[in-house]
């Protein structure tokens, strides 16, 4: 199976993400090799059932839930919760239980979603930058 | 196809600058949007997802490139 498609300024794909409530949301992702994770906003990890993505109770302060993971931003430490989204699908490929970061990016950027390393290597990704063509892989 | 149905091109060029919640009614051989019906438009993604939040499936994008470079 293999999944071949262009793309604009930077390497993209629209992709659907389906979590524990069988909610599907789909999204231009921005394809990112320099990203440990994928990222996903917050309030769309808890639309697909991920409530533990805004978990922003006092409980949550104090305790420092298991699922919370530090990062490494571009200026800054950054604690976000990593959770596991069960399907995400470009057309008929699909990667089942991958890891993403419940992180709000600021909408200046205009990109929701980052498909990291914990899609990307997984789906044998490979980005031709001259021709500006995405190839995936099951 | 609806009248109100309107190819990905149609969609980037009419809501240019915004963020869409597209229903999304075809698609390429990879699975890539061709046509669907813009169901919200909002400048602002927050307010956007106030009125997607009754769609079991959505496909929600930015009609336009970053106004910034990306990363540095």
């Amino acid at each position: 199976m293999k999944i071949k498609t262009n793309f604009g300024l930077f390497p993209s794909v629209f992709v659907i993400l389906r979590g524990r409530n069988q909610f599907e949301r789909e999204f231009l992702a921005l394809l990112s090799s320099s990203s440990d994770y994928c990222v996903i906003p917050r309030v769309d990890a808890y639309m697909l059932g991920y409530g533990e993505a805004v978990g922003d109770t006092i409980t949550d302060m104090i305790t420092r839930p298991p699922y919370i993971t530090t990062l490494i931003g571009h200026s800054s430490f950054v604690d976000a919760p990593l959770i596991t989204i069960n399907e995400v699908s470009v057309g008929s490929l699909t990667v089942r239980n991958v890891d993403f970061i419940a992180y709000d990016i600021p909408q200046e950027a205009r990109v929701d979603v980052i498909l990291g390393k914990s899609f990307l290597e997984r789906a044998k990704a490979r980005i031709d930058y001259i021709n500006r063509v995405v190839e995936l892989e099951e | 196809m609806s009248k109100d149905e309107l190819s990905i091109k149609e969609i980037y060029r009419k809501y240019r600058g915004m963020w869409v919640a597209v229903i999304v009614t075809k698609r390429d051989a990879n699975g890539q949007p061709l046509y669907g019906n813009v169901v919200a438009s909002d400048v602002d993604r927050y307010r956007l997802r106030q009125q997607t939040t009754s769609y079991r499936e959505i496909c929600i994008f930015f009609a336009g490139e970053p106004d910034y470079p990306l990363l540095v």
